[in-house]
């Protein structure tokens, strides 16, 4: 057994693409070594902006041997009706090298056909890495690859070297121009030479001696242990989301970071533009005084290369955010001279979308949308007037210098210029937040108006995305319509109420756009189920089961708020008997309802005779009121309590009384009795979807 | 080093490389690319190696000489050739090295960055180079032009020559930078840089230029339409030019915009169009 090292040396590599691109090579070299019958053991991926390099360790030498059956000719094909073989079977016997004294008659159908064993010799492991390895790189699929020499094979950026050992033998796996060689290199400014391998060990211990830290997770523990260090002598924590600190560490095959000043003491600019010229431009991370909650003036860059001349490159960085900072200023103070109001009619100068007009169209949208979700939120004269106007001036920042320049500060500039200009903190603070969140998992608005403009923004994008045509799929999704849609998933799943008026919502939305283009049609129905849609996918994702996700999303889509605290709680019983019952009488009851024609009237009492069918009735006419109260009231757990006290009479029922009664008036008394039912556990959720194995309860 | 030192170092540098020098192309262009020795010679499989100093105009990044990084015309030096050599990387760090740099000192780091122009239709995928965090280089293989997919590719190499000099020469302010030992580039440029502004920003009259773009596109449609190639691709410059005027005065409404630049596209294809047949009836002759 052998290990395989597996190295493909490139320029840089764009470092949002380092750790993805080593996982994909990973899962290729997987996928095709698995067709093969070749042991191995572990396999490790590494990479860096140079690198991309897969180990695998412990291969055996050869395939394993297998004996397969091959199929001839029908009988009456291979021999003549005197018993001579025929061309056919001499043709078999030839290509497979088998004799005559070996083969069998197996019966097909009713037809009689030649068979013989062949044995097969496994293939050498280093065909197989050679074959697999090549394959493997070039079926690897990254956003904008490129072409760089005459080959024209398109990869993430140009290959320079490939490097395949098994054991201590080359593989010459060779992609494109590229031949492949016995070496690889260095850290590509300071040891760009050649260094020869020898074996897999050899590769790793010569790497680190020449300032390569080959593994995501060890380049991550470095910046960031010396990162809170460096904060924390200025009594500060860096800031940064998981996402961009990969783009930052993954620049760097030995990073070093470094503390560098921001000469802002006298300058008075809002912290935003301070972030994101250190984030964006200078993909460094700002320092916060925690307790103050202020960004210090320092960041924290990080060098590619070991500490040497550090002032140096530190005096470069610094002099870059000085004079980005000082721009960004005088962005800024250019903007302070414009009425904030006044750019909204210009607005129509912003492109929307292609096909769905500009920026003013969407802005007269949103603030129609906002007068309607204030009727039908029953908001307040205030409360409306401040949707109304924050809806206004919600994109009139797409206009402002700094905006432009710092296309990351759309809404965030926004509610600060809205501040500025003596709008109140409502309308200032659903403007900056009306973008949030930005990504799954960021943080929610936190105000109310920011929560409802922010839906009402994605709504319309949404909504207008579909009408025209624009789609996506699980693969495909160029305009980032899926984000649009979880952001509106997350922001009413994080509303108290347990219901929105999300359908009405959404039809508001649809007519402008039906009155606008004759050619669109009506696609309701087409968004909720997208709505829905978002909303299973944010179930799974907290942790929900498949299938009582299912049971919930079923439910109308306005109660969307409070799916996830439903089926939080379905989860929590999975083990109970009685949601067990409740289940399974929800799934006879629906299927009795759906094999007869539908139910319209409801249960007379005194058609009921017998005793459990009448106690049932009581029971369900008792509960029932202050059930539904307990649902209004977001109290999940005391309804479901509340039905697991009527389940003994559920279970009696169905045991002693027979539904489809010969007498009409008697069976059409029961199934209403039924549809009662129905109606009563669909309230909560419907239960019939959840799935409970071999009768047990599989909470697992 | 001074600005004009830089040049010549870089022309004398890439000459070494095989590269043929060339003056600035006489249009005003927005970017080195738009120059027909890198927009038309890209196209086709015939080898290329051109370096040239270009002025480029932006009048939108203007700001009438009064912010010190920003500026209406810049100085790129652009280097394309075709098809890339594979040391092309190490290359051009000899270039940084000529320019008096002692890399092992500093921080190069090469960041992604792609870059796409409508007009052109026209695509490169490769990275800005940063020296110190300071943007110095553009580093790119141009994959397409005119929606032609180019083979083989070129590299196209665009040096942005003031903030290279503001590093040399540790200038905070572009102004400050020494063209030689006696003048500074404000010297040279301060005052043409505030009056193009006022004109771009201020004087210019978007009626007057509305009308000019269309007779430049008719007739660069008209030239290219009977094969007059370089008369007819410079007419496509000076629209290219009408338009960035235009839009640095907010001229242009988002439907003109899409129209005007869908002409120019239009201008940029019937170029490369004539250019490659050009090309192929070359080759059918030297066959």
């Amino acid at each position: 057994m052998k290990n395989y090292l597996f190295e493909i040396y490139t320029d840089e590599i764009p470092s949002t693409l380092v750790n993805f691109g080593a996982q994909e090579l990973k899962s290729n070299f997987v996928g095709l070594l698995n067709s093969y019958k070749l042991n191995y053991g572990e396999i490790q991926s590494y990479s860096t902006s140079h690198r991309l390099v897969v180990l695998i360790k412990d291969i055996e030498e050869k395939e394993e041997n297998t004996l397969v059956e091959l199929k001839g000719p029908a009988y009456s094909f291979a021999y003549s009706e005197g018993g001579e073989p025929l061309v056919a079977l001499k043709k078999f016997l030839e290509t497979n090298g088998a004799k005559e004294s070996e083969i069998y008659i197996k019966e097909i159908k009713g037809n009689r056909y030649i068979f013989a064993k062949k044995f097969i010799n496994g293939k050498d492991a280093k065909e197989i890495l050679l074959e697999v390895s090549q394959k493997a790189v070039l079926s690897l699929k990254f956003p904008h690859g490129m072409r760089w020499d005459s080959s024209n094979i398109e990869f993430t950026r140009p290959i320079k070297n490939v490097l395949s050992i098994f054991g201590n033998e080359l593989i010459g796996v060779s992609i494109g121009n590229i031949p492949f060689s016995s070496k690889t290199f260095g850290f590509a400014f300071d040891s760009p030479f050649a260094i020869e391998i020898k074996n897999s060990d050899e590769y790793f211990k010569k790497l680190k001696e020449n300032y390569i830290i080959l593994s995501y997770e060890d380049r991550k523990k470095i910046v960031e242990k010396k990162s809170f260090e460096i904060a924390k002598s200025v009594s500060g924590k860096p800031v940064y989301t998981e996402e961009f600190f990969e783009s930052v560490v993954n620049l760097n095959e030995y990073p070093t970071p470094f503390l560098c000043n921001l000469e802002i003491s006298n300058i008075n600019i809002p912290d935003c533009i301070i972030e994101s010229v250190v984030k964006s431009h200078m993909k460094a991370f700002p320092i916060i005084d925690a307790v103050k909650n202020r960004l210090l003036p320092y960041f924290i860059a990080v060098k590619n290369g070991p500490s040497d001349f550090i002032d140096i490159v530190r005096k470069g960085y610094e002099r870059v955010a000085k004079a980005r900072l000082l721009d960004g200023l005088f962005f800024y103070h250019e903007d302070q001279e414009v009425r904030f109001e006044s750019l909204v009619n210009d607005l129509s100068d912003v492109v929307f979308m292609k096909g769905l007009g500009n920026m003013l169209d969407k802005t007269n949208r949103i603030v129609k949308l906002a007068k309607k979700v204030s009727e039908l939120l029953l908001l307040n004269k205030q409360e409306e007037n401040d949707f109304e106007r924050s809806s206004l001036l919600a994109k009139a920042d797409l206009l402002t210098n700094v905006v432009k320049e710092f296309p990351d500060l759309q809404g965030t500039i926004g509610g600060i210029y809205a501040k500025n200009q003596r709008e109140n903190d409502n309308v200032s603070t659903a403007i900056a937040e009306q973008y949030l969140p930005r990504f799954q998992g960021d943080r929610i608005p936190l105000s109310n108006l920011g929560k409802l403009l922010s839906i009402n923004d994605r709504i319309d994008t949404l909504v207008g995305s579909i009408m025209s045509g624009v789609s996506f799929s699980s693969s495909k999704d160029p305009f980032g319509l899926k984000r649009v849609a979880s952001g509106i998933v997350q922001i009413l799943s994080s509303l108290d109420a347990n219901s929105f008026p999300i359908y009405e919502l959404i039809k508001a939305s649809v007519n402008p756009f039906l009155e606008s283009n004759p050619k669109f049609s009506d696609q309701t129905n087409e968004l909720i189920s997208i709505t829905r849609d978002r909303a299973s996918y944010y179930l799974k994702a907290n942790g929900v089961r498949y299938d009582v996700a299912k049971a919930v999303i079923s439910l109308p889509i306005d109660v969307l708020p409070s799916y996830l605290r439903r089926a939080k709680l379905i989860m929590k019983h999975l083990g109970s008997e009685n949601l067990e019952i409740i289940c399974q009488s929800h799934k006879r009851v629906s299927n009795i309802l759906g094999s007869v024609e539908e139910v319209t009237c409801s249960v007379e009492r005194s058609l009921l005779f017998d005793n459990n069918e009448v106690k049932l009735y009581d029971a369900i006419e008792e509960s029932e009121k202050l059930f539904r109260e307990l649902i209004n009231n977001n109290d999940y757990d005391a309804a479901l309590q509340m039905l697991y006290t009527i389940t003994p009479l559920i279970t009696k029922f169905f045991d002693n009384v027979l539904i489809m009664d010969n007498d009409e008036k008697t069976r059409t008394n029961r199934l209403a009795l039924l549809k009662r039912l129905q109606t009563l556990f669909s309230s909560l959720a419907d239960f019939s979807n959840i799935v409970f194995s071999n009768g047990n309860n599989s909470d697992k | 080093m001074y600005f004009q030192e830089m040049i010549l170092k870089l022309e004398n540098f890439w000459t070494k490389q095989g590269c043929i020098v060339l003056p600035p192309f006489d249009e005003q262009v927005g970017a080195g690319t738009l120059n027909p020795f890198t927009f038309l010679k890209v196209f086709g499989k015939k080898p290329w190696c051109v370096a040239y100093l270009q002025p480029s105009r932006r009048p939108s990044d203007g700001r009438y000489g009064e912010n010190p990084n920003r500026l209406y015309m810049h100085h790129q030096f652009q280097v394309i050739i075709k098809p890339p050599s594979t040391d092309i990387k190490e290359i051009y760090l000899g270039s940084l090295k000529a320019l008096g740099l002692k890399l092992a000192k500093h921080e190069v780091k090469f960041i992604e960055d792609n870059w796409e122009t409508a007009v052109l239709g026209a695509q490169g995928v490769g990275w800005e180079v940063r020296l110190d965090g300071l943007e110095i280089t553009q580093f790119t293989y141009f994959q397409q032009a005119a929606g032609i997919k180019l083979d083989p590719v070129s590299v196209e190499i665009t040096y942005g020559l003031e903030r290279l000099a503001m590093f040399l020469q540790e200038k905070e302010n572009v102004f400050d930078i020494m063209w030689n030992e006696k003048y500074s580039y404000g010297d040279i440029r301060k005052d043409t840089e505030k009056e193009e502004c006022i004109y771009a920003f201020d004087e210019s009259d978007p009626k007057m230029l509305f009308e000019l773009f269309e007779m430049y596109e008719k007739e660069g449609a008209r030239l290219l339409e009977k094969g007059i190639l370089i008369p007819g691709y410079q007419y496509l410059l000076k629209c290219s030019h009408t338009f960035n005027l235009l839009e640095a005065r907010g001229a242009i409404s988002i439907a003109e915009r899409v129209k005007l630049i869908a002409k120019m596209r239009h201008l940029a294809t019937l170029a490369a169009k004539i250019f490659l047949e050009r090309e192929s009836e070359n080759e059918k002759l030297s066959i």
